[in-house]
């Protein structure tokens, strides 16, 4: 009898380990993220400025997943506006890398030193030394759920209607633990 | 029948009178921005721990302090009570001084308003013979410290609950926006800093001030651990996530945030 009880005692405590929801917690596992570490070309067309860049693709379950290759439009009036635009409204268009055309006029961009990668450029225009930015990495860093999430969902759902009286009323003993 | 629904009627559009008339008429928000030279209490939330953290390994040792601790596990007390002595108390430097029984009765009364509250008391309870509520709690610790009340009111704070779900980054990123239009206003938010399930931070903080950059939202808060300098949270705006400074207690990282002692649930 005791034996009996040991697997869904264990497979209780896995799941009170997890902490709080658990299909919000799946998602926050499964989250991967992209962030610049390097610009390589940029050209300006027409109103905008298309810049070829390349991210890191991280995992938050730790671990670098690889690299990619991207693209992105940025109005130059958006470049331009003073005071700049907050990175996490930058009015920028993720677009194809093949946008970016072999032989046409290379735009300069002044690159702005950050922790190891790129923080940012300036556009600058060499002849008159006038510079529209500057422009952060930070507008560029994107996120998104890992597909491995989805099929464990139902699961994972089914744990919270389950465990959230138990989470509940656990979060009084929690200030316990510490100051 | 018909005499019975014009009176009730009349009594309904009497009593929506009396409530129009008797509705506060001072404007939402607190009298005086938060100064934290002056709103803060000028004694800690003491710790019952020490910690001690490895920079490489990034370990943190705690080591139970066998101090009498007289004033330990009430950031959430203390937090409370600096946003109540800005809303409902006055001070009075110039005011003859009470005695220690009176000062504590004092306290009480302030405490003893809604901690919700957004309007300032049209009658704040006046602590004469201070300028403020640093120097007042610098020499009367004995008159607040017993009336911030038990342990156990942090461990049932009302908004605990929320501290168990997980927190998106659109969550975050409209807690800095509800953040930022509550100190346009002149409120101070106070905010509950968890990384649940992680347990090495739960602590409470009062949000005074902020300032943005196109990379960062900077606010400065009033940490009932710390009463010399505030302590300054940062919100980094691609990421959605807010990073506590290294402090005495915590090693420094990133940390999930939500306002406390506001509406119904929270």
């Amino acid at each position: 009898m005791a034996g009996s009880s040991r697997p869904p005692i264990l497979a209780l405590l896995a799941l009170l380990l997890c902490g709080g929801c658990v299909s919000g917690r799946l998602f926050e596992a499964g989250r991967v993220s992209e962030s610049v570490v390097a610009y390589e070309r940029a050209h300006v067309r027409e109103t905008a400025l298309v810049v070829a860049y390349t991210v890191q693709v991280e995992s938050a379950l730790g671990g670098t997943r690889g690299r990619a290759e991207r693209a992105a439009r940025i109005p130059l009036e958006a470049l331009a506006a003073d005071p700049p635009h907050p990175v996490d409204s930058f009015p920028l268009e993720p677009v194809r890398r093949d946008h970016l055309q072999e032989g046409e006029e290379p735009a300069e961009l002044e690159i702005l030193p950050g922790d190891g990668v790129p923080a940012g450029f300036r556009l600058c225009e060499p002849l008159r030394g006038d510079c529209l930015g500057p422009f952060y990495s930070g507008a560029l860093y994107r996120d998104r759920t890992a597909w491995w999430v989805w099929p464990v969902l139902p699961a994972a759902a089914v744990a919270d209607v389950l465990l959230m009286p138990v989470h509940l009323v656990m979060t009084a003993p929690f200030f316990l633990l510490g100051d | 029948m018909v005499r019975r629904r014009v009176a009730a009627l009349s009594l309904g559009l009497a009593l929506l009178a009396l409530g129009c008339a008797s509705s506060p008429d001072l404007p939402p928000g607190p009298p005086r921005p938060f100064d934290f030279e002056r709103d803060t209490f000028a004694f800690v939330n003491e710790l019952y721990w020490t910690y001690r953290f490895d920079p490489e390994t990034g370990e943190i040792v705690e080591t139970f302090r066998n101090d009498d601790v007289q004033n330990g596990q009430r950031c959430v007390s203390m937090a409370r009570a600096a946003r109540q002595f800005l809303y409902h108390a006055r001070f009075e430097p110039g005011a003859p001084r009470l005695s220690a029984r009176d000062y504590r009765r004092r306290v009480r009364e302030v405490l003893d308003t809604d901690p919700r509250a957004d309007r300032a008391s049209r009658a704040p309870v006046v602590i004469p013979g201070y300028p403020s509520l640093r120097t007042f709690s610098a020499e009367h610790p004995d008159a607040i410290v017993p009336e911030l009340g038990a342990r156990w009111k942090s461990y049932l704070q009302r908004g605990n609950w929320r501290m168990v779900f997980p927190f998106s980054p659109s969550h975050q990123r409209s807690t800095v926006r509800a953040l930022e239009d509550s100190l346009a206003r002149g409120r101070p938010p106070v905010v509950h800093v968890v990384n649940f399930p992680g347990v090495n931070v739960n602590h409470t903080l009062v949000v005074f001030a902020v300032e943005s950059t196109p990379t960062e939202v900077r606010f400065d808060a009033y940490d009932p651990n710390e009463s010399e300098s505030p302590l300054r949270l940062v919100f980094d705006r691609a990421r959605a996530q807010f990073h506590y400074p290294a402090t005495p207690y915590f090693p420094g990282g990133p940390v999930k945030l939500y306002e406390v002692f506001d509406g119904w649930f929270l």
